[in-house]
């Protein structure tokens, strides 16, 4: 998802780390496109953290989204 | 620094020429590397696609050259579709028409452009359905200048979230998508089992009720955040009424709207009143 938002998919990478009650996502993408990600006032950082969570629902886990360079 | 996006369109020529609208420098300023021709999905009704990345080495030089862009070229009609697309004859005036560069400007949108940006969506939305592994149908369609994105399903609840902030985030993140393969100027509406009906709906009975408390109670009122969109609901719903008036106060995302008395003096008054007493 996020790498068609972004100048250099190709340095897009998530990890998941696993916890008990919660994943957490950490998204690292190039220095380049962090405003890409993040865009004007964190629009489509939110985005992103409030669409993963709709998707985590189902799952029943919390999820976290972090996003890092 | 160099900044790169996806474009896709008929051919390099539009592409191009779209992109140097989008970076505003001159076409000749720009790298490219072509990703992908393909035909579109219906065969004789969706004219060949071709995805090109397109770049910009962003530094002071061509900041200069801005100025060179042309602004008023008629002369570099894209003319010549890319090879073996033979087929252009019945697709028409549309492009002579209306070039695509003054798309931004104008209230209707190519329609190639449309059904262009229509596919891509599609696509992209049923990538994220399945990988958010939800149960969910939806269909997309255009007026003309929007296209509306109708989503239904068992887990349609789950897409539109507390209200309707996850359909909120899905149309904010898929603007995005469109503006990053250079469909500029269309528009998009997100609407999830008739949900922005029911909203508006619900909005419009909320600000009635509240105008209603609000002459009873002879004192203001706030409601609760919304978006700028559910606030224009209710700032036009009251926007006739005798007796209140609205404005909103505060900042997104904790902007909320007041409905307050017409000619609201009560706030001096009330000392007054107590001190003549």
């Amino acid at each position: 998802m996020v790498k068609a938002l972004v100048d250099n998919p190709e340095q897009v990478s998530v990890s998941e780390v696993e916890g008990e009650q919660s994943v957490i996502y950490e998204v690292r993408v190039a220095a380049d496109d962090m405003g890409k990600v993040i865009g004007k006032q964190g629009r489509i950082a939110r985005a992103i953290r409030t669409i993963v969570k709709a998707a985590c629902v189902k799952g029943g886990k919390k999820a976290v989204v972090e996003i890092l360079e | 620094m160099r900044r790169n996006i996806e474009v896709s369109g008929k051919n390099l020529e539009e592409v191009l020429e779209r992109a140097s609208r989008y970076f505003e420098v001159a076409k000749e300023e720009l790298g490219y590397e072509i990703l992908a021709e393909t035909r579109g999905f219906l065969g004789i009704l969706s004219p060949k696609m071709i995805r090109v990345k397109v770049w910009m080495e962003d530094d002071e030089e061509n900041t200069a050259k801005k100025a060179s862009l042309p602004h008023e070229d008629n002369k570099g009609r894209p003319q010549a579709p890319v090879k073996k697309s033979n087929r252009q004859e019945p697709r028409r005036n549309a492009r002579q028409s209306q070039p695509g560069k003054e798309i931004r400007e104008q209230k209707e949108v190519n329609p190639e452009e449309l059904s262009m940006s229509r596919e891509e969506l599609r696509n992209f939305f049923e990538g994220l359905a399945t990988r958010m592994n939800l149960d969910v149908e939806f269909h997309i369609r255009d007026n003309g200048r929007k296209i509306l994105l109708d989503i239904d399903g068992k887990d349609a609840g789950i897409l539109i979230g507390k209200h309707g902030e996850t359909m909120e985030a899905i149309e904010t993140l898929l603007k995005t998508f469109l503006i990053k393969r250079g469909h500029f100027g269309i528009g998009l509406e997100v609407d999830i089992s008739g949900y922005r009906d029911r909203r508006i709906d619900t909005l419009t009975r909320l600000a009635k009720r509240m105008a209603d408390r609000v002459v009873e109670e002879n004192k203001r009122l706030k409601l609760e955040p919304m978006s700028a969109r559910e606030r224009r609901i209710i700032h036009t719903t009251l926007k006739n009424h005798a007796q209140v008036t609205t404005y909103s106060v505060g900042s997104d995302p904790e902007r909320r709207v007041v409905i307050d008395l017409k000619n609201a003096r009560r706030r001096h008054k009330k000392p007054n009143r107590q001190r003549r007493k």
